[in-house]
Order: structure tokens, then C-alpha cells, then sequence
């Protein structure tokens, strides 16, 4: 059997806006017969049906079919009709991209119909019935990837694009996609290939009459090079939270009140929450937006010496939460006589040394915010004046803390404010060369290891085959984020700096 | 006429090895030159080895081979180049006796048993059913054979360029073959062009030599073949160093229309690493010197060769730039330095055996396949012979890894990449450059060389005898512990090397940068350590967790190696991929992800869009 893609000459369709009711709808298609099945259910408004001729705002145009040659990038005021049952399915504005202009590559078809699940359902059973497929996840961008429209960061980049949820994230995947990101790594792979070439040269071409052991000059862009490395690793923290969210987790002991301040600070932006319910017993998150933000909050299982299984497995599940934290609320409730601070170091004892946290994490007296709640019901403040004294005595001065109740939407904004105080510049994109994928994390950490090594040895007069050994890990960690292979370029730059010839 | 089982076309470097190989698996071969006075020439430069060179002949040499020995032989002057440098990269070049050179390989072929030397022009192949079964000679007569080498060097439709002046040949001196690359590319080979160079000759006593830098070779001679004694045969001689100036490069530059390839008669591509002094003083024009080696071509020649001044500028220019440089004021030529244009096959078009894709038991090795140097073009001889002889005798392939030699590297590069200039080997085209070492040479090959049934047995049961007291030492090494005591951390201060905290192996101990075998006997009196394992056994310690990260690296880039790209893949139906690189795979039909990315013109986004494929489609 002859093994070849049938599947690529498919033309594919597929809903490409969220699920749900909404303003309008994306239908898009894309392959050879995109705009021909189009065509195919299109009509002239002034059809036997006996509606009457209008024309379409502003453009002085009457509505009709769709053309037989159309133009790319042009948009097409139509109706469509069902071929199922001749029923009209909407009103719609047809999209054409012709073949080589568009996003994949393809001809490509956009349909903006009316939001309505329904009506994009029967466009889409039209289509189908005519030929097309569904798409399958990601398969727009596999096309668009496949044709060379974009590059292999390109492509993770849009697929981020697709899962980010929030408008930070979006700016940044979009960054990506316009290439910053490949430009940055470029600029890495760029001066590691000079600095290989100099040392293979001095190798390979030992006898020849040229000067590669300019060391300082080498040593110099070997700097510079892991300088950009190690500030793309700093952003990479920021790119995650950026990408995924700020994660703070509720700490306390039971009954402190952990549960109505989450419900209170998601009552805040109620419309753009999604919670995902939990048992009481486990974790329970929900997420908020700040200033275009995503914040991920999650309550946990109060902490105390349970000897309930199931309890003491929800117990864990809150440490290890709490220790994945961006941020971790730890709740006080002011009228308790005492609480178990004990909790906390559990918590960063999960941290083996300071030196294993990522270098970039914030400080531990931003890690932790206390949060002495209930003030409402500290009708004089001296509960509060005792708890603040005690957290001077446990040795926590240095930490922020904040007086709430979670009664009223008020009561929680305090804890906002911190967020916004602390992590604004999360809050902001201003380097372009944020990574935020974690494959691209693994593999630059590996490329920093290495030069870091070949700093060393270059200090210290090491064999060169061995020097040589670290920068070509580093080049092809670097390249592999690239989506590139280590090939003949460090000979082409030794012909190409060099004068080689006997 | 009479048969033969081989016929090698040419005398070459590679056909000395191709043929001796045949020869000595007991199969009735001849050899076929223009020209017997030239067998083994050195057409260029007088000297065999330098860096990853080295590695070759040695390689050759475990593997049975006879270059190693030749040049041991007619060593004029010896040097380790990269002495300084790690174990790894250090490379031996000697240089040689031209004449006793190919005195020494005419010598050894005339003498070897099954092998019969003939002078005549093959005029094209006999073909039948896409098999070779022979070759027609000059005369007309046929000569019938199971398979046929070809090694024409530079000979398939050579020109060579002097100025203006145009002469059919492949050398000075001989003619060229004329019909056999255009019989081949009319049974569907792509042929294409390449070009090479060499400086001039000068007559020794014309030299002011006191104007001049001397040059001394090593004082210790390492032999390339492991039988070879340490002692040479001949007396040793200097080279000499001189530079170009400015006034050499104004005359130059002023006459370059003159010059062939400047003045587009030539289309070839030449080598990178070896640019005609024309060249460089057009890329490199910063530079207002560049040094040239004046060699002796043998003890007693009159013949000097000025390495690093390769030019085809015609020979009142040569004369005239000449005589600007020190030394060379009234030199006077016995040959002017010239290009070569020549015919090569796409090396793409043969597998790994160097046997030709479309026409069985044709095989072609050395320059008809695009490479360059006497140590690529002996090694492939020697695979092609190997190859050819197994095939008759019905036996496995012998296919060397780029894990095993450099042999292996340079024939993958080849057969996957395909070359466009010249292909000379590197140390930097080795991914397992710490692995593959001269010192290590035996290690690596002697169970190959022995399998493959050419290396004598006495001369493995030696190899092996030497490996054995390696394994032995390194044994030891690893079970006898020194003890931080007194006596032991004074005798560490003494060599500048920390003290001890706790035991530690003498492994461990030789894995120390300042500490060296000969150290060993300080803390262990009793031992004797022979003097050629010395350094092998320092550098296996000292090299153990380079390679090992080595091995793990290319592992990485090759976890993409392994993927196997089906074979019924019509890769003119996958999307993404340029015409040429569907026209490429489906040519070449790479087994692998990784031998798809090795081949030229086939571009990173097209590894992707085969991995996208793969994984769309195969797992759907």
C-alpha cells in the first residue's frame, strides 16, 4: 500500500470562537473547496423566497451570492440557505482568503454568523453534508505549520494562544508570534556559534596562520550571550504567571474564615468567575481577574492534627498547594486564643534550601500575607492589637498583614490591594523576551548550565576539545527551542572569519 | 581476454588500498592505470596525516590497510600537531619521501599474490541488466571481472588551467579520462564539477634559504601503524617558513582577470579550506601577509613545494609575484602551480558500501566521489574493496559507525550529505570526537580489522595482547586505594595535588588534572607500567566523564535518530516540503528522522514537517 496524506487535502471546518452564546460566531474553513461550499449554500437576498432587494449598509452594494472569482481578503455580505431543507440559516458576512495569503497557507473561509449555537450547528451540518470535516484540535495551526507559514515557536506560541486565558498571556503569545521570541534566541544561537567556530578553529586549523585566541574577545561574547540566557530564565517565572495565572492559596485552621474570604473576593468579579467545585474536604479554586491579570485563588482544607484519613489527605493536599503558591494568605482568626504557626514552616520546609527555589521567586515576606479576619466582631480592636503582638513575638514583623472580614465585599478589598501593591509588575509585559513554555524553560536552563561551565574553563585554560564540548550542549539546547539541528554553520562561520589554506 | 574477479581503475591512493584488500582476501584482481611510474603519487602536498587525518591512517592501518605503513616508512620529517592541545585532537602528519613513497606501493603491489598491474585507459564499463561485469579498454578489448572499482582521482574529463592556458589531464603529465563519467551519467548519475589546486615547484638550489625561517619536526616520532618501530628508516629533514608581503598581493590583485577561476573560465567549486593565494587576497584583503611552507619534496629532490600558495595565474604572473617574496628573489620553477577542473559523482548516489545505488557491483571510491586528501581517498578504497570482495564471496557488509571511526563519519557525511566543495575531514565533523582518538585506535578497531579478515593474525593477537595488559592495568587502578596518611600527603604536596580527606582509588587519583601514570609507582612501588600504555590508560581515565556526556548529548539531539521514516513514503504528497526536498528524500529514502536531517537541502522546517506528518499520521 502506497502510504500517502490524504487527510491534508481535506477541507476542514470548524466553530474557531468559544462555545456559548455571544455576539457573533467564527465558522472557519480551510482547503481547497473552502469557498466553493460556501458558495454552494449563499444566496442572493432577492431570491424566489420574495424578501426584499437591501442593500448593505454603507457599501452601496446589494447583497447577492457569493462571487465566482472573489477577492482575498475581502468580505462578503450574504445569506445562507440550507441545502438540507432550503431553509434560511443566516445573515453573514463570508470572509475569503485565497489560496497562499491565508493564515494556513490554504484558501481559507471565514463565516461571522450570528452567535446562536444553534444556527452555527446547522451552518456547520450544511457544510459537513457538502463535503467538509470537522477539524481536529489544533489542526489550523498544524496546516499553517506544514505550509511554512509559521515556525515551530510560531506554532506553541499559537497553541498558547488558544489555551491563555487571560489578555496578559494573549500579549505575549502574540509577541511570540510575531517572532520577538525567535529573534531573542537567534541572537543566543547567533553568539554561540561565533564563539564555536573561534574555538573549532583553533582546533582544526592549529597550523594555519590565523589569530583565534583572541581569549578575551571570546570570553567577552561568551558573557554577553549567557547574560541574555540567564534574563530569559528571570522572565521565565513572570512569563508562567503571566500565561497560567498568580497562584494564592488560603492557609489556616479550620473555621478562621478561609472559605467566605475566597467567596467574598470572587463576589467581587462574580461575572468572570468560573469555580470549580471541590469537596469541602479538598482544594477549592476559583479565579479572579486584576487588571487583565488571571489570579488563580485557591481555599484549602483547614490544618490540624486529624487522624481522619480522608482529612489528612486533604491536609497534605493543602500543604503541597500552598507550597506551589505564588502567595499564600495565611488566616488568623482574631477572636481565637491561639493559632499553629507551625503550619508555615511545614510548608517551606518543602523548600530543601534556599538556593533550590527558583532565583526569581519573590521573597518570602511577600510569599506570605497575614491576614487577621473577623475584625468585625473585635468590637473594641484589642483581639486585633494582641494578634499583631504575637506575630512580632513569632519573629513575623517583617511580613505584610491586613485587617479583613469577609461580610461584606469591603471587608476583603484589603487583600487586593496587596495583590496589586506586590505583584504589579507581573501585572505589566514590558520584555518581550518572556518565555513562557516550560519546554523552552528545560532547555535554556540546560544551555545555562553549560555556559556557565565554559566560563569557568575558558578561566581556567581548559583543553579546548573540551570548552568545545560545553558551548556545543548549549548550541543545541538553544537550537532545539528553535526547532533547528546542529549542522555545518560552525565550519561555514570558520571559512567564512578565517583565512584557512595551505 | 582474460577475468578477473575485481578490476580497480586507477593506482591511486584509494586503488592501492582497494586493490590490496581484494588481493588479499584471495580474489583475482587487477589494476588498471594510465600511467605505472605514478602508482600511490602524491599529486599535491608531500606529506600524510595531520589533524583528523592522523586518525584515518591509523584507523587504516588496525582495519589492514597499507598507507600507515608507507608512510612510516618514507617519514622525512614527523609532528603531532595539537601537542599542546587535549588528547582528543592531537593529530600525526609526517612528512614523505615523494619518490620512495610510490617506490614503496609500487614495490608492495608488484609483490602482492592475486594481483596483477596492467597500463591502459578504461574507455567505459560493460553493463548489463544495471550490473557491471567489466570494462572496455583504449584498444577496444574487454576485460571481464564480478565487480569493478573506479579510483580516476581527478582524471574523469580533468582540465587543467594555467592562466589562460587550457590542457585536457588530470595531472601534470598525464592524460585524462575521457568518456567513462559521461558513460556513467548517461546511465542516470549525476556528474558534476569540481576544482582543486596546487602551488609551484621550485628548484631547491635557486632559494636564498638564509632569508628564510627553519622549521624542525618533533623529536619523538609516534609510527602511524601499530607494527611500524619507533625508529625511522630515514634521515630527517627541515622545512622552511617565508611570508608574502604587500607588494606580492598588489600584483596579484592586478592580474586577477588573468587568473581562470577569477576570470569565470572555471566553474568547479573549490575547496574552502584550501583557497588559491588568489583567493585569499580577494577575501581576506585586511591581510597584508600570508605565510607559506617551503617542503622538500625527499631527501635528495631538487623539488621544494611552496604549501599555502596554490594559484592558476599564468606563469609570467607566478614568476612575478614570486619573486617579491624573502628568500625567493631568483627562484627559478620546475612547474608552475595550476588548477584542476574534474568530474565527481554525487556521492548521494552510492550506499554506505560505496557501492553505486543504480548499477550493482560498481563501486566508486576517493575523489570520483567528491572528497579530498590521499587519507579520505585510501579509506575509501579500503571499505570499497572490503565491500566489493565480501559481496563476491557472499559475505555481511562492512559498514564502519560514526561512533567507530572517522572512517565512518567520513563515508555517512558523504553517502547522506553529499558534498559541494571538496570534502576534507575535521575533527569538528566528528559528534564523538572524544571517543574517537589515536590513541584509542586499537581499541576501537582491531576486532573489525580482525573480523573483516585482513589485519594478519599475529598482528591482532598482539593488539589484543597490548589491550589485555590495558584492561589489567586499568583493573588495578580501579581496586588498589591510596590512604590519607603522612606519607601520602606529603607525597601529593609534592606534586602540587590536594590532600587526601578520605581513601581514594588510583583511578580517582589519575582522574586529577596535575597527576600523570608515571605518578602511580610513587604510591605503589611494586608496579611496572609499560611505556606505550602510559598515556592511553592516563587519557581513558582522565576522558571517562567527557564521553560519557558526550554520548549523552548526541543522544539528545538523536532521539530523533531512531524515528523511523517508513520506506513506502511518497514524500511528493507531504505538505510543507519544497520540491527539491521531496525530490531529495524520495531519492534518497532516508531510513531515519536522523538521516533525513543529515542530507543537503533538506531544511529544518522540512524535519518538522515530517514530524508533524509522522505524528499525524501514524499515531491517528
Amino acid at each position: 500500500m502506497k502510504w500517502k496524506p490524504s487527510n491534508d487535502q481535506d477541507t476542514i471546518c470548524a466553530i474557531s470562537t468559544p462555545p456559548g452564546v455571544g455576539g457573533i460566531s467564527v465558522i472557519r474553513l480551510d482547503g481547497p473547496n473552502a469557498f466553493t461550499v460556501v458558495k454552494k449554500i449563499s444566496f442572493k437576498l432577492n431570491n424566489k423566497i420574495g424578501l426584499p432587494e437591501t442593500e448593505v449598509p454603507g457599501t452601496g452594494l446589494l447583497g447577492t451570492g457569493l462571487p465566482e472569482k472573489p477577492e482575498s481578503h475581502r468580505a462578503y455580505f450574504t445569506r445562507l440557505k440550507s441545502v438540507l431543507d432550503d431553509k434560511i440559516l443566516d445573515e453573514v458576512i463570508v470572509t475569503y482568503f485565497a489560496f497562499g495569503k491565508s493564515y494556513t497557507g490554504n484558501t481559507c473561509v471565514e463565516i461571522s454568523c450570528h452567535g446562536n449555537p444553534l444556527v452555527c450547528a446547522e451552518i456547520i451540518k450544511n457544510l459537513i453534508h457538502l463535503g467538509c470535516r470537522m477539524a481536529e484540535r489544533g489542526e489550523f495551526t498544524y496546516r499553517a505549520f506544514m505550509n511554512n507559514k509559521i515556525d515551530l515557536l510560531q506554532a506553541e506560541s499559537v497553541l498558547s494562544l488558544i489555551h491563555s486565558q487571560s489578555k496578559k498571556s494573549l500579549e505575549i503569545s502574540l509577541r511570540q508570534l510575531k517572532g520577538e521570541l525567535s529573534q531573542a534566541i537567534s541572537k543566543i544561537e547567533e553568539g554561540l556559534t561565533l564563539v564555536l567556530a573561534h574555538i573549532e578553529a583553533g582546533i582544526d586549523f592549529s597550523e594555519e596562520d590565523i589569530k583565534v585566541n583572541d581569549e578575551n574577545m571570546l570570553k567577552e561574547k561568551m558573557k554577553n550571550t549567557h547574560q541574555i540566557i540567564k534574563e530569559m530564565l528571570a522572565n521565565y517565572k513572570k512569563g508562567r504567571i503571566i500565561k497560567e495565572g498568580l497562584l494564592v492559596t488560603f492557609l489556616g485552621e479550620p473555621n478562621v474564615g478561609k472559605s467566605s474570604l475566597l467567596n467574598a473576593m470572587l463576589g467581587e468579579s462574580r461575572a468572570i468567575v468560573t469555580d470549580i467545585a471541590g469537596t469541602t474536604r479538598d482544594t477549592i479554586e476559583g479565579q479572579i481577574q486584576l487588571k487583565g491579570q488571571l489570579i488563580n485563588l485557591i481555599d484549602s482544607a483547614g490544618i490540624y492534627d486529624s487522624s481522619d484519613e480522608i482529612e489528612k489527605e486533604g491536609i497534605q493536599r493543602s500543604l503541597i498547594s500552598a507550597q506551589k503558591s505564588d502567595v499564600v494568605f495565611f488566616v488568623i482568626d482574631v477572636l481565637a486564643e491561639k493559632t499553629d504557626f507551625s503550619i508555615l514552616n511545614k510548608v517551606f520546609d518543602f523548600y530543601p534550601s534556599k538556593d533550590c527555589s527558583p532565583k526569581d521567586d519573590p521573597p518570602k515576606d511577600k510569599k506570605i500575607l497575614f491576614v487577621l479576619n473577623k475584625i468585625d466582631q473585635d468590637i473594641n480592636g484589642e483581639k486585633t492589637k494582641k494578634w499583631q503582638k504575637i506575630l512580632k513575638k513569632e519573629g513575623y514583623e517583617d511580613h505584610p498583614s491586613c485587617h479583613v472580614h469577609s461580610l461584606t465585599k469591603k471587608g476583603s478589598l484589603p487583600l487586593v490591594k496587596f495583590l496589586e501593591e506586590n505583584f504589579s509588575n507581573y501585572l505589566t509585559v514590558e520584555s518581550s523576551s518572556v518565555i513562557n513554555q516550560s519546554r523552552h524553560f528545560e532547555l535554556l536552563t540546560k544551555a545555562d548550565l553549560a555556559c556557565e561551565r565554559v566560563l569557568e574553563q575558558l578561566q581556567d585554560d581548559y583543553e579546548l576539545e573540551l570548552i568545545a564540548l560545553d558551548i556545543y550542549e548549549a548550541l543545541v539546547n538553544v537550537k532545539e527551542i528553535l526547532g533547528k539541528k546542529f549542522d555545518d554553520e560552525v565550519m561555514d562561520r570558520v571559512f567564512s572569519d578565517f583565512c584557512i589554506g595551505k | 581476454m582474460e577475468s578477473f574477479d575485481v578490476i580497480i581503475v586507477g593506482a591511486g591512493h584509494a586503488g592501492i588500498e582497494a586493490s590490496l584488500v581484494c588481493a588479499r582476501k584471495g580474489l583475482k584482481t587487477l589494476v588498471l592505470t594510465q600511467n605505472l611510474s605514478r602508482t600511490g603519487f602524491m599529486s599535491c602536498n608531500p606529506s600524510i596525516g595531520g589533524l583528523a587525518k592522523g586518525h584515518i591512517v591509523r584507523e587504516l592501518d588496525v582495519l589492514g590497510g597499507e598507507m600507515a605503513k608507507a608512510a612510516d616508512e618514507t617519514c622525512v620529517q614527523f609532528k603531532r600537531l595539537n601537542a599542546g592541545k587535549g588528547p582528543a585532537v592531537r593529530g600525526s602528519r609526517t612528512q614523505n619521501d615523494k619518490n620512495l613513497y610510490t617506490q614503496y606501493m609500487s614495490r608492495t603491489l608488484s609483490e602482492q599474490k592475486n594481483l596483477t598491474l596492467k597500463e591502459a585507459e578504461v574507455k567505459s564499463l560493460i553493463i548489463k541488466n544495471h550490473q557491471c561485469v567489466g570494462v572496455r579498454v583504449e584498444d577496444g578489448s574487454e576485460v571481464f571481472s564480478k565487480a569493478v572499482i573506479i579510483t580516476a582521482g581527478t582524471f574523469m574529463n580533468g582540465v587543467m588551467y594555467i592562466g589562460e592556458v587550457k590542457e585536457k589531464g588530470g595531472r601534470i603529465g598525464d592524460k585524462a579520462s575521457v568518456g567513462l563519467s559521461d558513460q556513467i551519467s548517461e546511465y542516470g548519475f549525476c556528474v558534476k564539477r569540481l576544482k582543486t589546486g596546487t602551488p609551484p615547484r621550485l628548484y631547491r638550489d635557486s632559494i636564498d634559504w638564509s632569508k628564510t625561517q627553519v622549521q624542525k619536526g618533533d623529536d619523538v616520532f609516534y609510527p602511524f601503524s601499530f607494527t611500524s618501530s619507533p625508529k625511522l628508516k630515514l634521515p630527517q629533514i627541515d622545512c622552511f617558513l617565508t611570508k608574502t608581503n604587500e607588494k606580492t598581493h598588489e600584483i596579484i590583485a592586478k592580474n586577477l582577470k588573468k587568473s581562470p577561476i577569477y576570470g569565470g573560465i572555471i566553474d568547479g567549486v573549490g575547496p574552502r579550506y584550501c583557497p588559491s593565494i588568489e583567493d585569499k587576497i580577494v577575501r581576506f584583503s585586511e591581510k597584508n601577509e600570508h605565510q607559506t611552507f617551503l617542503e622538500p619534496e625527499g631527501i635528495d629532490s631538487e623539488s621544494i613545494y611552496l604549501q599555502g600558495i596554490s594559484t592558476s595565474l599564468p606563469e609570467n604572473i607566478q614568476y612575478e609575484f614570486l619573486h617579491t617574496i624573502a628568500g625567493l628573489e631568483n627562484v627559478k620553477m620546475i612547474r608552475p602551480g595550476y588548477a584542476v577542473e574534474y568530474d565527481f559523482i554525487e556521492p548521494t548516489q552510492i550506499w554506505h558500501t560505496l557501492e553505486t545505488r543504480q548499477i550493482k557491483y560498481l563501486y566508486f571510491a576517493g575523489q570520483v566521489n567528491g572528497s579530498s586528501g590521499y587519507e579520505e581517498a585510501a579509506a575509501q578504497g579500503f571499505v570499497a574493496g572490503v565491500n566489493a570482495a565480501h559481496k563476491i564471496l557472499e559475505k555481511k557488509e562492512f559498514i564502519l559507525g560514526r561512533e567507530e571511526a572517522y572512517i565512518g563519519v567520513l563515508i555517512d557525511d558523504l553517502v547522506t550529505k553529499g558534498t559541494k566543495e571538496p570534502y576534507r575531514m575535521f575533527t569538528s565533523r566528528a559528534e564523538h570526537r572524544l571517543m574517537l582518538r589515536e590513541d584509542n585506535t586499537v581499541d576501537r578497531l582491531s576486532e573489525r580489522g580482525y573480523e573483516q579478515g585482513v589485519l594478519p593474525s599475529q598482528v591482532y593477537k598482539k593488539m589484543k595482547q597490548y589491550l589485555e595488559q590495558k584492561e589489567k592495568f586499568l583493573t588495578f587502578f580501579e581496586k588498589n586505594k591510596i590512604y590519607p596518611n603522612g606519607e601520602t600527603q606529603k607525597k601529593l604536596a609534592n606534586l602540587k595535588s590536594a590532600p587526601l580527606s578520605k581513601p581514594l582509588s588510583l583511578k580517582e587519583l589519575l582522574r586529577r588534572s596535575e597527576i600523570h601514570t608515571s605518578d602511580i609507582s610513587l604510591f605503589c612501588e611494586d608496579i611496572q607500567i609499560p611505556e606505550d600504555i602510559k598515556d592511553p590508560l592516563e587519557i581513558e581515565i582522565k576522558y571517562e566523564g567527557y564521553i560519557k556526556r558526550q554520548k549523552q548529548l548526541i543522544e539528545q539531539t538523536q532521539k530523533m535518530e531512531e524515528m523511523k521514516l517508513p520506506q513506502d513514503i511518497d514524500y511528493g504528497f507531504i505538505c510543507g516540503l519544497s520540491v527539491e526536498e521531496k525530490e531529495k528524500l524520495n531519492e534518497v529514502k532516508p531510513r531515519t528522522i536522523g538521516q533525513a536531517q543529515r542530507i543537503s537541502g533538506v531544511n529544518p522546517s522540512a524535519i518538522q514537517s515530517l514530524l508533524i506528518y509522522l505524528k499525524g499520521h501514524l499515531n491517528r
